[in-house]
């Protein structure tokens, strides 16, 4: 605001000199550096530990627990600094204004780093909602609502002070990102909190289920997407010296995309028991959005033409035309694995990882590298220490990538083709899942490999920055520009406090002279009302989709037979959320002949309607869960968890020892019930404050009865009994339910 | 009284209003787009990330 008033002043001269913030840009750019190396060290280590079991290392760095990490971290960490950063250099720039308050900036910095640092603490301590790209609990996930805002308020003020009237497209992608996300976020983590860090989400079963991949998807489309498009938009021209490719090719670009995007999260839920329409609905929309993707990409690559040359001197063209490439890859990818028929091949396999993995570490990685390599001289004002070590990060990077997604695209088609794989008679050629994760464990080593070469490259690009750091001067000058005083925007200093009242004529003639310039050059200098379409433009599809889920019963038919969570069931539950067992075990039986012969009956959407959050998973390393109640006895389940090597000799899941140790903690459980009893779940007010003691009875039982199977004593304080009781439940009801129809036939 | 309404509107109705609001936004975005900008107004725009040298920053270093 200061900025503001000082350059005012200048006014009367019509030139305005304009002083960019750069030092907020110098530090996003070295966060997104610092970041960068430790979460894509955490993926290492996940890489590792699914390879090599032995690598999950005691209760706080298992895969369960350390795969959010890695997640939030690349996501939210590495690509929100970089966007972050490609934001604050850009608008400046662009709209010809330093940001609107250095204070706000700053407090942005600040913030988003303490939320990741706070993410890297909660997570592995087991602090988790689960909800993938959302497992931040309702703390911190205010304090993110918070920096967000400010970051808004930033950014929209300085578009109000902006000195150029009509804004270029990479700022429409900004404007997409930060009402897209502010309405995902808030609208994903709408929960009630039962304790200082744990919260159950107000949707249940088949509506949390949609809400939640309306909002993984659309983290990729607005976090991982839009802002890298305005990257690209203003940093390939800038990169290749030439303008962008086709303006209007943008306009159609960015208004196909906002609105299809958004559309597209339900097909992460096909065959699931997400209501047919949903589902059709979310693959056709992800269908089309192939178009306006590849209407980017293009734009994007031939930005180049006639330029082509430079790409043999230049890394930092290299990295942006592999990048673009990357998202061209993905994006015809993704429409692919998003038709039904793929889709069940594809789903719950590697090749979704290998599939995100192609856009986040070639287009995200590195056209955030690429924006680095073109940031560090101007930002640090000295030349970049080694063009050649930039040229190695990026051949290191490129072949890393290669190996990871080729290593991912094979491990995926061959476990589902395994999966769905029967003999001669009809029945199961691999029954036994263990069998499809053993073939895949030379896939793994080479992913690990991949993924340690691309870490390379990071670490090149740090030594790369620390080096021109070291040699830029010691007082760095924030970078000026004169600019002529905008006539259209502010009133001259000699104007009269009080303007005559403007005629209609004079309105109208305004109104012509916009109209001419076309409807969306009009919209183009009006951000509000910009803001204002983009925000319908992705709130139609949002609503489309949700509103009717949620008003339609016919959606959810009622089972009979469920029933709610008992107490010491759902303290099982939130063991199996807290050690993240649904990064690798799914539960939900898709209505596939291989899944039900594999697994029992398929999943029901009535069964889910106490299921807060709900726990279908999207991968599986392990088999599903939907049906494991009763499969074994307790006994079964206490080894398994003890070191599972015991019961399946072949497997590669971590032990849980600890389990059998750590005293079970119900201090607080009829809060949970008390919240649950809040969002509809028919919990008796007996039920509720006799909840501890109900749950000790229940735990006394089951110990008994794994003393009596020949297990150990004294169980029934530890957490295992809750997790077998848990465990013990799932299925129980939608069997009880066939087990009455049958007895009504016959009687 | 909205959920009896959404309920005997048929679920396929909501993915058709959707996708005719598409199809009418997308071709007023490309008439406008291809036909109802200024030749000039657009090569500006294109050039704008290329406009402004700046003092400290120029392009020595790049």
């Amino acid at each position: 605001m200061a900025t503001v008033e000082t350059e005012n002043q200048e006014r009367s001269s019509g030139v305005e000199r304009v002083v960019f913030d750069d030092r907020v840009v110098r530090w996003f750019v070295i966060a997104t550096v610092v970041w960068g190396f430790i979460g894509m060290a955490a993926g290492a280590l996940l890489a590792l530990q699914l390879a090599f079991w032995p690598a999950n290392m005691g209760e706080y760095l298992t895969f369960g627990r350390l795969r959010p990490l890695h997640t939030n971290a690349v996501i939210f960490a590495f690509a929100g600094n970089a966007i972050f950063a490609a934001i604050y250099y850009s608008t400046q720039r662009l709209l010809q204004t330093r940001m609107f308050s250095d204070l706000m900036s700053r407090l942005h910095f600040f913030g988003w780093q303490a939320i990741i640092a706070s993410a890297a603490i909660t997570l592995p301590m087991g602090f988790t909602q689960t909800k993938e790209y959302a497992e931040l609990e309702w703390p911190i996930d205010i304090a993110i609502t918070v920096v967000w805002v400010i970051f808004a308020v930033n950014f929209f003020m300085t578009l109000r002070y902006r000195r150029t009237k009509h804004m270029y497209v990479a700022i429409w992608f900004y404007i997409a990102t930060i009402v897209t996300v502010a309405i995902l976020h808030i609208f994903n983590n709408l929960v009630v909190p039962v304790a200082a860090l744990k919260s159950y989400p107000i949707y249940a079963g088949v509506h949390d289920a949609l809400v939640q991949w309306w909002y993984g998807h659309n983290a990729v489309a607005f976090f991982l997407t839009t802002p890298f498009l305005g990257l690209m938009y203003y940093f390939m021209p800038k990169a290749a010296e030439r303008p962008v490719f086709s303006y209007k090719l943008s306009i159609v670009h960015f208004w196909s995309l906002v609105f299809i995007y958004i559309w597209a999260g339900p097909h992460h839920l096909h065959y699931t028991a997400l209501p047919e329409w949903a589902s059709t609905l979310g693959m056709v929309f992800s269908i089309m959005l192939w178009m306006p993707s590849w209407g980017g990409m293009i734009n994007g690559l031939l930005t180049l033409r006639g330029a082509w040359d430079k790409l043999r001197t230049s890394p930092i063209l290299k990295f942006f035309v592999v990048g673009i490439t990357f998202y061209g890859m993905a994006t015809f990818e993704g429409p692919m694995l998003s038709i039904k028929a793929v889709n069940s091949l594809s789903h719950y396999t590697d090749w979704t990882i290998g599939h995100v993995h192609a856009g986040a570490l070639g287009w995200n990685g590195f056209m955030a590298f690429g924006m680095i390599y073109w940031l560090i001289p101007r930002l640090w004002q000295t030349e970049l220490y080694s063009q050649k070590l930039a040229n190695a990060h990026f051949w290191v990077g490129t072949i890393g990538i290669i190996l990871y997604v080729v290593a991912m695209w094979s491990a995926g088609i061959t476990q589902g083709l395994m999966w769905r794989a029967f003999d001669e008679t009809g029945r199961l050629m691999y029954p036994d899942f263990i069998e499809t994760v053993i073939q895949l464990m030379p896939m793994y080593w080479v992913r690990l490999i991949g993924g340690l070469l691309y870490i390379a490259g990071v670490i090149l690009c740090a030594y790369n920055l620390i080096a021109t750091i070291m040699r830029a001067p010691k007082n760095l000058q924030d970078p000026s520009i004169e600019v002529p005083t905008p006539t259209w925007r502010l009133r001259s200093p000699d104007a009269p406090s009080q303007p005559m009242p403007r005629r209609y004529d004079d309105l109208l003639s305004d109104l012509d002279v916009r109209i001419r310039e076309g409807w969306h050059r009009m919209l183009e200098g009006w951000p509000l009302v910009f803001t204002v379409l983009t925000t319908i433009a992705v709130a139609i599809g949002g609503a489309a989709e949700i509103i009717p889920l949620m008003l339609v019963d016919s959606n959810v038919p009622t089972i009979e037979t469920v029933k709610p969570y008992t107490p010491l069931e759902l303290e099982g539950r939130d063991i199996y959320i807290k050690e993240g067992c649904v990064s690798c075990h799914s539960q939900m039986v898709r209505p596939m002949r291989d899944e039900i012969e594999r697994y029992g009956d398929y999943s029901k959407p009535g069964e889910g309607i106490y299921d807060r959050p709900f726990l279908w998973g999207s991968k599986r390393t392990g088999p599903d869960l939907a049906r494991v109640g009763g499969k074994y006895p307790h006994l079964w389940h206490v080894r398994h968890m003890k070191d599972p090597r015991l019961t399946s000799p072949k497997s590669v899941m971590p032990p849980y020892p600890w389990l059998l140790e750590k005293e079970l903690d119900l201090d607080g459980l009829d809060d949970k019930l008390e919240g649950l009893a809040m969002l509809g779940t028919p919990y008796s007010i007996e039920t509720i404050d006799g909840a501890e003691s109900i749950a000790r009875e229940q735990a006394k039982q089951i110990a008994k009865e794994i003393q009596d199977q020949g297990g150990p004593a004294g169980l029934e304080d530890k957490e295992i009994t809750a997790l077998v009781a848990y465990l013990q439940r799932l299925g129980h009801d939608l069997a009880e339910a066939k087990k009455i129809k049958r007895k009504r036939w016959n009687p | 009284m909205t959920r009896e309404l959404m309920q005997t509107a048929g679920l396929e109705g909501f993915a058709e209003f959707g996708i005719v609001v598409f199809v009418l936004a997308f071709a007023m975005i490309l008439t406008n787009a291809f036909f109802g900008m200024k030749k000039d107004d657009v090569e500006r725009m294109r050039h704008l990330p290329l406009e402004g040298e700046e003092e400290h920053a120029g392009s020595e270093y790049a």
